[in-house]
């Protein structure tokens, strides 16, 4: 009898999961719903907490937009990045760094600081847009190996395994040497040959997320197939590439200046990060600067990108916390 | 006599099986085999059984997640097995899944509100945005939930409560029937009484009926009108709930009785428990005859050869035992 | 010739148990987790005893610290995050807490084994089961390979693996998941420990197996004799296999005592609760479980007074502002509630057993129970 009471008392008390739905929580919930969340806010939250990645994304920030702006001011206060002027080439060729010329002057005379903001308009030119080509490709293909399976997912991941097993520097010359130098087929063959990492990533992701429950889930509630991928699959795989193709960013800026080092990118006099450490190895022992100054430039861009990368898998993860 | 809601008859289902290359031999899992039920409208049947005994399969073909082999399913007088991709979507609107597992079922990108939403936005029921909301807020807070947490996302809760969620869901359209996949079997017992009451109040209420997945028995004891006990794919016994506890008759379906612990020291000491060797065979290779002599300790020559069919033992009561008589496992285990 | 470095050594279970100590001591136990979002107690001052040949039972559900108690208890949580706030864990009159990494080493897997509950993801699936049961046996016992391997096909034997011989030769993934907790129990007992630690060791299981795990511990219990700490959310898991058991709740034990004691006299609303919530296999009419309702709470942001009283159905206002400390009641038994001693209250609510309905009146039987 006693038990009796005491489930019904906790009867009692449990019936708030099923009374009467009040107006006043309607309303919390409209407003809640409206003041919505979406994934990338509450990415970008999270981001916000990473000193590092904050470090990183301010960095590229501020590269980015010197870049832009440098035809404004730079020919003003440092001059042309590849213009000489034979009159002063002599007394201007390699000055060491000074109130006048920040990172000091090459062999031509020209300041280093202007080639170094010139050059990193090839730098990350050549970064985002390789890497453009190379993520919708890997994309495509690692969409199709997965969704479709099969014959398709065993021809095109034999083809990126023959890709994979090429050196990929050496794989990017020898398609220079077919299509030739120069800017555009840099951006072109980077791009081109990134694709297989990217697919096979992308691949992986998708078919993992596919096991999901909650996958069955949708089809069970009748979804189409075009709905399962936009609202499941995809927002549930891409995160893994947001953070491939941003570190991808960095490693294809470092392939542009071993190109153009070795002579098969960038042609002189436009500067780039890679020709400048190639000119300025001559002088390694007596002016440094020469060489150092890029090569900070690309360890700090090629950093910058890395740590950005990090942190956006850190704050696309949504097992992390909110708080 | 209503009709029943779902009528399932001789359900087969085989995966077949990666045959080296060198044999000939194509092999495969017969991971269901002639299968048969009915549910009654507002009714639930409880479907008992081991992993890999077919459950999973069986719920999963009836919503046609996966294809059956062979088979008849009929739902609400149509044959599921041959809708068209058009009526399968309608069919979806009355039948409905819940999962077992209360973090893999949900998208981990989706807010809860958007998760519950989501089969009225694929049926396009509610297009008004806030009479949408208002609703799936009303859902919530059925299901026990906050509803000023519509905007959270399924890591923010618990095991208990994102299991919550996924009913809502499933309740979102109303539907006939509702498949739930072991829902319990995740959570903390203390958790898992407060969904299978909560199960059994949103069953009164809309007059839903369910299937009922699980591998404990007193669980699904709790919850089912008619109890059917499966093994290595076939059904042994089919019987309402209070004559399968009274009068069990497979005696694999006395052993699954006699494995349910108490929370009652005496009782444990005093009662007879059946603890059966060895785990299910597989099923690429079921064992001939009956596929439990292999474990049954009542198995004899008969048991090894000959396939014993489903038997009407009188009132509904269904038993694919050779030997297999009602007895009263009252008298000799479970009785205080 | 080289020899592999082994280190055999007077072990600390070779020795006697001091005078008036028992062979585990825990007490008052305190970890807490130092996080970004603020300090987790997660094990809020643990206090119990175990000597050999008995079995622990500690209940309760996901997040009240069973499990982080043991594992701060075997030196397996990370420090930081986690930081000893308080209490000792002694082993044989040795405090555990002071062992260097190095002597914990040789106290985990030899003195005090522990079994979790995923079978899958416990095993090394790239090693054959015969080197991973070996493996103890060669760090601690220094084994030669032959010798470890003849004793691991007697393990697999005793945990009753047919054909021991040929599946010491076998991967983890060529077994299922019972056969796969009788191999983590074989490798936990590898090395005969003195206390065995099993983690929810039957919850991923299917009921027939569980059956056959349980009855396992218990036959390896009577044979060597070691203590037994058995962790789990199911009461009914440990109803005839527990001498004592301890019920957890947001990081403290909320009660204590025999398995009779709680079984049948406890007096804390959480362990009714716990009991109440198991679906009575013993039904003639249907009628709604009684969950305890709401979810455990955060460990962050404890409630005020007594941690339980947000879901307790009978707590006052008394329970809200003062959390209750432990209150005696009987010689071994305690229970963390402000009405422990209180028997009006305790009869009334307490769960019905099969005792106390025998004690009933006849007619009081039948309606008590549906």
């Amino acid at each position: 009898m006693a038990d009796n009471t005491a489930q019904t008392q906790e009867k009692a008390n449990d019936e708030n999961t099923l009374g009467i739905f009040s107006a006043k929580a309607a309303a919390a919930a409209v407003n809640a719903q409206t003041s919505s969340r979406t994934m990338w806010g509450d990415a970008w939250k999270r981001l916000k907490r990473n000193k590092l990645a904050m470090i990183g994304m301010i960095w590229i920030g501020f590269v980015i937009v010197v870049a832009l702006t440098a035809d404004l001011w730079v020919p003003g206060t440092l001059g042309s990045p590849t213009e000489t002027d034979s009159a002063t080439m002599a007394q201007n060729s390699r000055l060491a760094p000074s109130a006048e010329h920040p990172f000091g002057t090459d062999t031509l005379g020209r300041d280093v600081l202007c080639r170094v903001i010139y050059g990193s308009r090839i730098s990350l030119a050549v970064g985002v847009l390789a890497t453009a080509i190379s993520t919708v490709l890997g994309l495509i293909m690692g969409a199709l190996a997965a969704y479709y399976g099969g014959i398709w997912d065993t021809i095109i991941m034999r083809l990126a395994d023959i890709f994979l097993a090429f050196p990929y520097t050496l794989f990017v010359i020898a398609m220079l040497a077919v299509i030739g130098p120069g800017i555009q087929n840099v951006f072109i063959a980077i791009g081109i040959l990134g694709w297989p990492s990217i697919a096979r990533v992308f691949r992986s992701a998708i078919l993992t997320v596919k096991e999901n429950d909650y996958v069955d889930a949708a089809r069970a509630m009748g979804a189409s197939d075009a709905r399962i991928i936009a609202r499941h699959i995809f927002p549930n795989s891409v995160a893994v590439i947001v953070v491939y193709a941003t570190m991808n960013i960095g490693s294809a800026i470092l392939t542009e200046a071993a190109l153009s080092f070795l002579g098969m990118g960038v042609q002189a006099p436009n500067p780039s990060w890679g020709i400048m450490i190639q000119d300025g190895a001559t002088y390694l022992a007596t002016q440094p600067w020469l060489m150092i100054m890029p090569g900070l430039a690309i360890l700090t861009t090629v950093l910058a990108f890395t740590l950005l990368g990090d942190g956006l898998r850190d704050a696309l993860d949504v097992k992390m916390k909110d708080a | 006599m209503t009709e029943p809601l779902l009528k399932v008859e001789h359900l087969t289902k085989e995966f077949p099986v990666d045959s080296s290359v060198f044999s000939r031999e194509k092999r495969k899992v017969s991971a269901v085999s002639d299968v048969s039920f009915e549910i009654y409208p507002g009714q639930t049947l409880g479907l008992v059984g081991e992993s890999g005994c077919g459950k999973s399969t069986t719920g999963r073909c009836i919503m046609r997640l996966i294809e059956p082999t062979s088979g008849k399913i009929t739902f609400d007088g149509k044959d599921v097995t041959k809708m068209s991709r058009k009526e399968l979507k309608a069919m979806r609107r009355d039948m409905q899944y819940i999962f077992q597992d209360p973090y893999a079922s949900l998208n981990p990108r989706m807010t809860i509100g958007e998760i519950v939403s989501e089969p009225l936005v694929i049926h396009n029921l509610m297009p008004d945005k806030v009479e949408r909301i208002k609703y799936v807020a009303s859902l919530l807070d059925m299901v026990g939930l906050n509803p000023e947490h519509i905007n959270r996302y399924p890591h923010e809760f618990s095991g208990g409560q994102r299991q919550r969620v996924g009913i809502a869901r499933a309740f979102a359209l109303k539907p006939k029937l509702i498949i739930c996949d072991e829902p319990v079997s995740a959570l903390d017992v203390s958790i898992q009484a407060q969904v299978l009451n909560l199960l059994a109040d949103l069953q009164q209420e809309f007059g839903t009926a369910y299937l009922f997945i699980a591998h404990d028995l007193s669980v699904v004891q709790h919850v089912s009108d008619h109890v059917a006990v499966m093994y290595l794919g076939n059904l042994m016994e089919y019987a309402d709930w209070k004559e399968l506890y009274e009068k069990p008759c497979h005696p694999y379906s006395q052993s699954l009785l006699s494995a349910v612990p108490v929370p009652d020291p005496d009782i444990q000491h005093s009662r007879k428990r059946i603890i059966l060797a060895g785990d299910p065979p597989s099923p690429i290779d079921p064992p001939s005859g009956c596929r439990f002599h292999t474990r049954c300790p009542l198995a004899t020559e008969k048991c090894s050869k000959e396939h014993p069919e489903l038997r009407d033992l009188g009132g509904g009561h269904f038993c694919a035992c050779h030997y297999g008589q009602p007895f009263p496992i009252k008298d000799s285990s479970i009785e205080l | 010739m080289f020899k592999k470095k082994t280190r055999v050594q007077m072990h600390l279970k070779d020795q006697p148990v001091p005078e008036g100590a028992h062979l585990l001591e825990v007490d008052d136990l305190k970890m807490y987790f130092h996080t970004q979002d603020g300090v987790v107690k997660a094990v809020d001052g643990v206090s119990y005893t175990l000597d050999r040949g008995e079995t622990l039972g500690v209940v309760g559900e996901s997040g009240s610290g069973k499990s982080v108690t043991h594992l701060t208890i075997m030196g397996l949580i990370d420090m930081p995050p986690g930081r000893i706030e308080g209490g000792d864990v002694r082993y044989r009159g040795q405090s555990l807490l002071k062992m260097s990494e190095e002597q914990m080493q040789d106290i985990r897997g030899n003195d005090i084994a522990m079994i979790f509950q995923d079978p899958m993801t416990s095993l090394n699936p790239v090693y054959t089961i015969g080197r991973q049961l070996g493996e103890g046996l060669r760090l601690h016992r220094g084994y030669s390979k032959e010798e470890a391997l003849k004793r691991s096909v007697e393990l697999l034997d005793m945990v009753g693996i047919p054909n021991p011989e040929q599946r010491v030769k076998d991967y983890p993934h060529q077994f299922s998941g019972g056969m796969r907790q009788r191999v983590m129990i074989a490798m936990a007992l590898a090395c005969d420990p003195d206390i065995l630690i099993a983690d929810e060791p039957t919850t991923a299981l299917d009921v027939t197996i569980q059956a056959q795990i349980i009855e396992l511990m218990r036959e390896m219990q009577k044979k060597n004799g070691n203590a037994i700490v058995m962790i789990t959310h199911d009461l009914g898991v440990v109803a005839d296999v527990a001498d004592k058991i301890m019920v957890m709740y947001a990081g403290h034990p909320v009660e204590f005592g025999t398995a009779e004691e709680i079984f049948y006299n406890s007096t804390h609303p959480y362990t009714w609760g716990l009991i109440r919530s198991i679906p009575d296999p013993v039904m003639t009419e249907k009628h709604p479980l009684t969950p305890i309702k709401g979810n455990p709470p955060s460990l962050v942001t404890l409630p005020s007074g007594c941690a339980f009283s947000p879901r307790c159905p009978y707590a006052t206002d008394k329970c809200r502002a003062e959390r209750p400390g432990r209150i005696m009641v009987g010689p071994n038994h305690y229970s963390c509630c402000h009405y422990s001693l209180d028997k009006d209250f305790v009869a009334k609510n307490a769960p019905k057993t099969s005792r106390s309905k025998a004690a009933a009146p006849a007619h009081a039987e039948k309606g008590g129970e549906a």
